[in-house]
């Protein structure tokens, strides 16, 4: 359905919205820093990543090199690691050695063959929410002391307070959506509105005493009585 | 703007229907914008908290929002009656 001209609240809806909404790349960019300063500050860590995970498919992910990125990608594409699992059960889980550890045996099985033998991951917390997961990896078993894994938990701290506002797309679809069905409704009782002004030689307020007054007697929602005035099936 | 003796009991009774019904401020907003409200967000809620003042037909408006989003909760479950059930399994069974 095509948009009536926009109403005067418009410029603020849209604001809000935007202010609501942090773009796909500027969360990925945000997830790379992240992942490169966690590996900066971690001398026993090979590598390390982040992942944004929304229903347990992942949408976002930083990495500091390819083994990173492939040890990340088997454990969405297998559905089991120490990633997963830390975001699902929002505690820190450690694999200290992925050729006798057997909680993911699929994972490790596969992360030791490209020389993997480590990995310790946090969740990233929003409130309640899990919204990810932070991990660094080592290619020597059992190299993380507390120091690393104190550090980790404060730079998961860190970021998800900034990786919390990101929107994933599916949020910001649904609140484009929501926003244009809302302007839509709104149009239509400026519609009904002009019709009864036009009509009655009401004033704008007392159009909308009227068809508010209207809905509550007749029980009609205002979307249906606004409508069914806008396209001239009924009249109140 | 026009004195409503009862604008404070209206507010109060608003903001409680929207407490007890367990909206955020966000989504009744967004009904209220999509019913020709004219008030903004945060004074929406600066209004509820009674913080400020509406006017009265900005209140209305705003309650005929909170009400129809009330009416579209899912219902309450109901018990079933035994004929029923009977029905219902009877339905089933002849389809398969």
């Amino acid at each position: 359905m095509d948009l009536y001209p926009p109403s005067g609240e418009l410029g603020a809806t849209l604001g809000r919205i935007r202010g609501l909404t942090l773009t796909q790349e500027t969360a990925q960019h945000a997830v790379d820093l992240l992942a490169r300063v966690t590996q900066e500050t971690t001398p026993n860590a090979f590598g390390a990543g982040v992942s944004l995970i929304h229903h347990a498919q992942r949408v976002s992910v930083g990495a500091t090199d390819d083994l990173v990125r492939h040890a990340d990608d088997l454990q969405y594409g297998l559905g089991e690691g120490p990633c997963l699992t830390a975001w699902s059960s929002r505690s820190p889980v450690e694999v200290a050695d992925t050729t006798t550890d057997h909680r993911f045996p699929q994972w490790s099985a596969a992360a030791a063959e490209t020389g993997v033998r480590s990995c310790f991951s946090v969740p990233l917390m929003r409130g309640r929410d899990s919204i990810g997961a932070m991990k660094i990896y080592s290619m020597e078993p059992s190299v993380f002391g507390d120091a690393d894994r104190a550090r980790l938990a404060s730079l998961a701290t860190a970021a998800s307070a900034l990786l919390g506002h990101v929107q994933t797309s599916e949020t910001t679809t649904r609140l484009s959506a929501e926003l244009r069905e809302s302007l839509r409704a709104r149009d239509l009782v400026g519609i009904a509105k002009g019709i009864l002004m036009q009509r009655d030689g009401l004033t704008e307020s007392e159009a909308l005493a009227a068809l508010t007054l209207e809905a509550r007697t007749t029980g009609v929602s205002f979307r249906r009585l606004t409508a069914a005035i806008a396209t001239g099936i009924e009249t109140p | 703007m026009i004195p409503f003796p009862y604008a404070e009991e209206q507010r109060a009774l608003t903001n409680a229907a929207v407490v007890d019904a367990g909206f955020s401020v966000g989504e009744v907003w967004m009904h209220y914008f999509s019913l020709s409200g004219e008030v903004d967000e945060y004074e929406v809620e600066a209004y509820l908290e009674g913080l400020m003042v509406m006017p009265p037909i900005e209140c209305d408006v705003l309650a005929l929002a909170v009400n129809e989003l009330i009416d579209g909760l899912p219902p309450r479950k109901r018990a079933p009656f035994s004929d029923e059930l009977v029905r219902a399994h009877a339905g089933v069974d002849g389809a398969a």
